[in-house]
């Protein structure tokens, strides 16, 4: 099984993953998904502007689609992104959490449950406490968990609600985590 | 992850099999414990075994269960594109062929969708032509959707919805103030035909020309999902038209069976074929 990197942003975190997404070759083995803030009515748009000058696969899920390796899935505007147990994901308008919809807590918890010490838990540059319980649990399967460094950082909020909360394997700035991520 | 195990869900299950001959088997599993989760914590239960013994020694606890359980519509008229093609294309096309539509909203678990299709109803000047059936698992969900009652948090997004459609009344129309809560102006329901249903959606009304059943089959498992496309398929007259939640899957079934074809893929609405081809 390959491995499965759950990415969590907000507000400032959109510029990290463009050039996440510029660097990562076609052919990169494992599954990303990318649980980002964004507007409930912005329901085209992110993906195209994502994959601009991209060569890694990226799209938005459906229900009950397969987890692939070598793709990027991005959480879809209003839904909440869940693992099931046999690799495939489940959606889900139940009420925000954090007041968001889709949360990072949701996507991040049920990955380490299903991927365990395979999940890799980041939090970028953000506005709200989502995703601090989330890389929790991404912990405690047995998975690695790295955080923005806040000095890196365009809002902090996010990376420092995760350190108050956990002790991350790693706090590095944005560069150094897609380094981190291409050599994984 | 959700707080409750996989072994306290399926122990969950199996006691609601043996006592109320509702299995949530067919449910997606995590989804279903997320569910469950939200029931424990509104009946302040300490632990899932608390819920087992509820279940089966009390009769009337099941239908507020059912209730808690229920996931509601984030709020009305959401993804508003695909109502404003309801409004003027698909609705249009139905009333150019049926003298009255009969439409079904299976599953309700609030006012949200059954109101947005009530005022488009409305400002299309359809209503009259219209008897619309909704149905829900829970009683006390009925109730509720009778009074207009609506979670007000969602109002401001629901308006901001509404405005992008050029409706000729302001949503102020629709709305009435109770001390400090907005709902719905009940006489708006007054003609709904509301029924109790089961987890196969039974009983199911006939000769459908017009089902919305929209961000539903996400709690489904994937091989029940199927099933459920091809009961409400079923019950759809020749030339009626479904819609589903843009993000769901139906389409393994659709090209499988064949029954269906699309009219906007995007925001998943189909309907269903005069001759049904084979080959």
């Amino acid at each position: 099984m390959k491995k499965l990197i759950v990415i969590g942003g907000s507000a400032g975190s959109f510029k990290t993953m463009s050039k996440l997404f510029k660097s990562l070759p076609k052919n990169y083995p494992h599954t990303i998904i990318v649980c980002l803030h964004r507007l409930r009515s912005a329901r085209t748009g992110f993906i195209e502007a994502l994959s601009m000058s991209a060569e890694f696969s990226i799209c938005e899920p459906f229900d009950k689609e397969l987890i692939r390796p070598s793709v990027a899935y991005l959480a879809p505007a209003n839904y909440h992104l869940i693992i099931e147990p046999g690799y495939t994901f489940s959606l889900s308008t139940d009420l925000p959490r954090n007041h968001s919809r889709p949360s990072i807590d949701i996507t991040m918890e049920t990955a380490g449950e299903v991927f365990r010490e395979k999940a890799y838990g980041v939090i970028l540059s953000g506005a709200n406490l989502d995703g601090a319980a989330g890389m929790v649990r991404i912990k405690q399967a047995g998975g690695i968990i790295i955080v923005q460094d806040p000095a890196d950082s365009e809002i902090k909020t996010m990376p420092e609600a995760t350190i108050n909360l956990v002790k991350p394997d790693y706090i590095l700035d944005a560069d150094k985590i897609i380094n981190f991520i291409l050599e994984l | 992850m959700p707080e409750i195990s996989i072994i306290e869900t399926k122990n969950v299950i199996r006691a609601i099999r043996q006592c109320h001959n509702f299995d949530f088997t067919n449910y997606a599993l995590t989804s279903l414990r997320y569910m469950l989760d939200k029931v424990i914590t509104e009946h302040h239960l300490k632990y899932p075994d608390i819920l087992i013994n509820r279940i089966l020694e009390d009769p009337l606890f099941f239908d507020d269960f059912l209730y808690d359980i229920s996931i509601p519509a984030t709020e009305i008229f959401r993804d508003p594109e695909m109502w404003q093609i309801l409004k003027d294309d698909c609705l249009p096309s139905l009333y150019g062929v049926f003298d009255k539509i009969i439409v079904w909203l299976p599953d309700l678990n609030d006012s949200h969708e059954l109101i947005s299709l009530i005022i488009l109803l409305k400002e299309s000047d359809f209503f009259r032509r219209s008897t619309i059936y909704a149905s829900s698992l829970s009683i006390k969900n009925i109730e509720e959707i009778k009074k207009g009652v609506f979670n007000n948090k969602n109002l401001e997004l629901g308006i901001e919805n509404y405005n992008k459609l050029n409706m000729s009344q302001s949503i102020n129309h629709y709305l009435e103030k109770d001390k400090t809560q907005y709902h719905f102006k009940p006489s708006l329901l007054k003609d709904v035909v509301f029924f109790k249903q089961d987890l196969h959606l039974e009983p199911k009304p006939e000769n459908l020309n017009l089902i919305l059943f929209r961000n539903k089959l996400l709690y489904y498992s994937i091989d029940y999902q199927n099933n459920i496309i091809r009961q409400l398929t079923e019950v759809l007259q020749n030339g009626g038209m479904i819609v589903f939640g843009h993000k769901e899957n139906p389409e393994d079934y659709i090209n499988l069976e064949k029954k269906l074809t699309s009219i906007n893929s995007f925001e998943r609405i189909y309907k269903k074929k005069n001759k049904i081809q084979t080959y």
